[in-house]
């Protein structure tokens, strides 16, 4: 369970620190690896520039992926990982604020596995957390 | 058979049968007139006949008397008898010239006259000059003998011609009276068949001259019915012939060209009624006017040209339709044209067209502003909710791990950043709520509302268990409206009546349908805490508020949610209330007469 990596791509510091307190609360020690934006995620995934040396064969266990980035939004994200070989089976789980209807169409029709909204409420989220962990990582089979 | 080929016919039959009578009568008339020559002919040689004996017995007579007188004169009687006797036979032998036998019988008959003179002369000679008897008494009586056996022979001969010229004198009475009858039964027939000719050429003139007259008169109000629809008609309507001669030029033409008939050849017509193109500068060819064009044959639809003339100084648009006029033979005689005037319709068109424009660019401006509004909502929704989550979710983390070094002030502080956090993120939900409402497509199906509001009071006790509501819901209050809509117009009014019957001990909600003025109304009603009926207006404002924060939770958008609700449904909501006497919400969904029938 250890070398399964939880992949967070969050440009708000404050729901990084958040996503990854909820984590580890909820007993999840894997490594949690964060890019603050869309470049940076690919680049982490496709094994680019800052990341050249890193090695390809690890892919993450879950990307948990916001939709509001910098430089490549959430879903340009989602659809080059769902156009590559290497990234097209990977599990990612969109975590986002928004609770627009198109939002989430737009992000089920690029291929997200799921689609879940941040509550306010810090118990809430919490679960939420808690719950998405334990199904990606514990129960979830990836091909 | 045509008409005209069966009079030709009768004509000339009547021709036929007129002509044959004709010859026939001018035949027999001639035929006639030729019969009776030869009875006078008859008459005339009867008449010499007997006047040869007359003469034969005057010379006698002469001749007696000298024998007994000796006068001299006497004897003269005698030689001009004889005398007029020879020119008688002479003009009998030119008489009976055509008549050999009768010739033959005269002939026979000369030698006995001249022999009955001889015997008078003899007798005669028996005077001598002094008058002296001096032949003897028998050679007298020998002469007297002779003589009378020579008159009897004369009389015979003359007897014998007189009766064959009788009885050519009968067949020749005979024949003409027979002539007679024919030609009487000719004419006969001949006026019968002219009067049935006369009397079937005026039947058949009659009728003609009726037929015509019903034609003429039927002619005349076809005539004068084109002319009442030429002159009452809206469009203009101008024919003239292949010479360019106008036939007809109603008055709407003549107002639409600013003038009547033109004189003057086609060539000049241009110049004459000021005939340009749309561009209202080029002059028209005269080959290109539509009367020209439809003379020579061409069908024109809607040819659009412009008409600036003395009659016209404004000018006009025209559109200018016309068609070759043609005779039975499919020749062209000349041409028709109808005209209208588009002047006003051209612009109505183009006032429409600008008001389009004008409409066109609004909606983009609305659509601008309406997706101005959807990004606006869709920052607040993403990035007003993210520092509130933090607010909250920073102040928890500090109560939890860090409380004990706040102390119980410091926690008192931290927990009043979560509620107003917390708050603030419901007025972020309801705001977003509010917006999401405005955008959504309306989709109208039958609603049953009083099923809806028994799921929602269920909804509402079991999130709170403890509080006792009597809720009295009437059934069948259907509607047609968007399932989703009416499910939060009625959560809204149900949440508000549970919220402002919470110090209630008796706390009731109603719902229901009732028929005011035929329009189906829906209430929801409840003994809550109402409110004073001055403040209403504020009642349905976004973010308006008619009690403490304190005293009652909310964030002053249910309403303001409501009422957009209402409104997109085309329909009205207000209140009843008092302060402590609970409040009444009443709707309509949709102000037709469908709606009242339910």
């Amino acid at each position: 369970m250890k070398n399964k990596i939880i992949f967070l791509v969050e440009d708000n510091a404050d729901d990084e620190e958040l996503t990854i307190r909820a984590l580890r609360k909820s007993h999840i020690k894997n490594e949690i690896v964060v890019a603050r934006d869309g470049a940076e995620a690919l680049d982490f995934l496709f094994c680019r520039n800052a990341f050249k040396s890193r090695d390809q064969k690890i892919q993450p266990q879950i990307v948990l992926l916001d939709l509001k980035l910098p430089k490549l939004d959430g879903n340009e994200v989602l659809k080059q990982i769902r156009a590559d070989e290497r990234t097209k089976f990977l599990p990612v789980t969109i975590l986002t604020s928004s609770r627009e209807e198109q939002d989430l169409m737009t992000s089920y029709h690029n291929g997200a596995n799921s689609y879940i909204c941040k509550p306010v409420d810090m118990e809430q989220f919490t679960n939420a957390i808690q719950q998405l962990g334990l199904y990606w990582l514990l129960l979830n089979e990836t091909p | 058979m045509p008409l005209r080929n069966r009079v030709n016919l009768g004509f000339g039959g009547a021709f036929v049968v007129l002509l044959f009578f004709g010859i026939f009568s001018y035949y027999y008339s001639s035929h006639i007139s030729e019969l009776w020559d030869w009875v006078g002919h008859t008459n005339h040689v009867l008449l010499e006949l007997k006047n040869t004996l007359t003469d034969m017995q005057s010379a006698e007579n002469g001749v007696q008397r000298y024998l007994q007188t000796g006068d001299q004169e006497r004897l003269e009687q005698y030689h001009r008898s004889q005398q007029a006797m020879w020119g008688r036979v002479a003009v009998l032998k030119q008489l009976l010239q055509d008549n050999p036998r009768q010739q033959a019988a005269l002939d026979e008959m000369e030698p006995l006259l001249e022999a009955r003179f001889e015997n008078l002369r003899r007798k005669a000679d028996l005077l001598d000059d002094s008058g002296n008897r001096h032949q003897p008494a028998p050679a007298m009586i020998e002469l007297q003998t002779a003589g009378g056996k020579l008159m009897d022979e004369i009389k015979t001969a003359i007897t014998k011609l007189e009766s064959e010229e009788l009885a050519l004198l009968r067949a020749r009475d005979t024949a003409s009276r027979r002539a007679w009858n024919i030609a009487g039964a000719m004419a006969l027939i001949a006026s019968v068949a002219g009067i049935c000719i006369v009397l079937a050429s005026a039947i058949i003139t009659n009728r003609q001259i009726l037929y015509r007259n019903a034609v003429e008169a039927e002619l005349r109000q076809q005539n004068r019915i084109s002319e009442a629809i030429l002159q009452g008609l809206s469009d203009g309507v101008v024919v003239a012939d292949t010479t360019g001669k106008f036939t007809v030029f109603n008055p709407a033409a003549e107002k639409m060209l600013g003038q009547g008939p033109s004189p003057e050849p086609s060539f000049k017509w241009q110049e004459h009624y000021g005939v340009f193109h749309p561009d209202k500068v080029t002059p028209m060819q005269t080959d290109d006017l539509p009367l020209i064009r439809c003379i020579k044959g061409e069908n024109v639809d809607d040819d659009v040209q412009f008409i600036r003339s003395k009659g016209r100084p404004d000018g006009a648009f025209l559109s200018v339709s016309a068609r070759p006029l043609r005779g039975d033979d499919g020749s062209i005689l000349g041409g028709v044209v109808a005209i209208r005037d588009i002047t006003e319709k051209l612009q109505a068109d183009e006032a429409t067209r600008q008001l389009n424009a004008e409409l066109a660019r609004r909606n983009l401006e609305l659509a601008t502003a309406n997706a101005d509004l959807e990004s606006f909502s869709y920052s607040v929704s993403h990035d007003l909710r993210t520092p509130v989550r933090s607010m909250i979710s920073f102040s928890r983390i500090l109560l939890e791990d860090h409380g004990t070094q706040l102390g119980e002030e410091g926690r008192k502080f931290a927990g009043r950043i979560v509620a107003a956090a917390e708050r603030m993120g419901k007025l972020i939900d309801g705001l977003l709520e509010l917006s999401r409402l405005t955008r959504q497509q309306l989709q109208r199906e039958q609603v049953d509302l009083s099923k809806m509001a028994q799921e929602i009071a269920a909804q509402l006790q079991q999130e709170e268990p403890q509080r006792q509501v009597d809720f009295n819901i009437a059934g069948g209050a259907n509607a047609e409206g968007d399932t989703n809509l009416l499910y939060a117009l009625m959560s809204n009014l149900f949440a508000n009546a549970w919220k402002f019957t919470l110090k209630r001990p008796d706390a009731r909600i109603e719902f229901g349908k009732m028929l005011l003025e035929g329009q189906a109304v829906y209430f929801v009603k409840d003994n809550g805490a109402g409110f004073d009926m001055k403040y209403s207006e504020k009642l349905f404002g976004a973010f308006q508020r008619l009690h403490s924060e304190t005293e009652f939770k909310g964030t002053g958008v249910g309403l303001a949610t409501v009422q957009r609700i209402i409104r997109r449904h085309g329909g009205k909501i207000w209140a009843d209330a008092k302060p402590e006497q609970g409040a009444t919400f009443y709707f309509t969904l949709k102000n037709n007469s469908k709606e009242a029938a339910v």
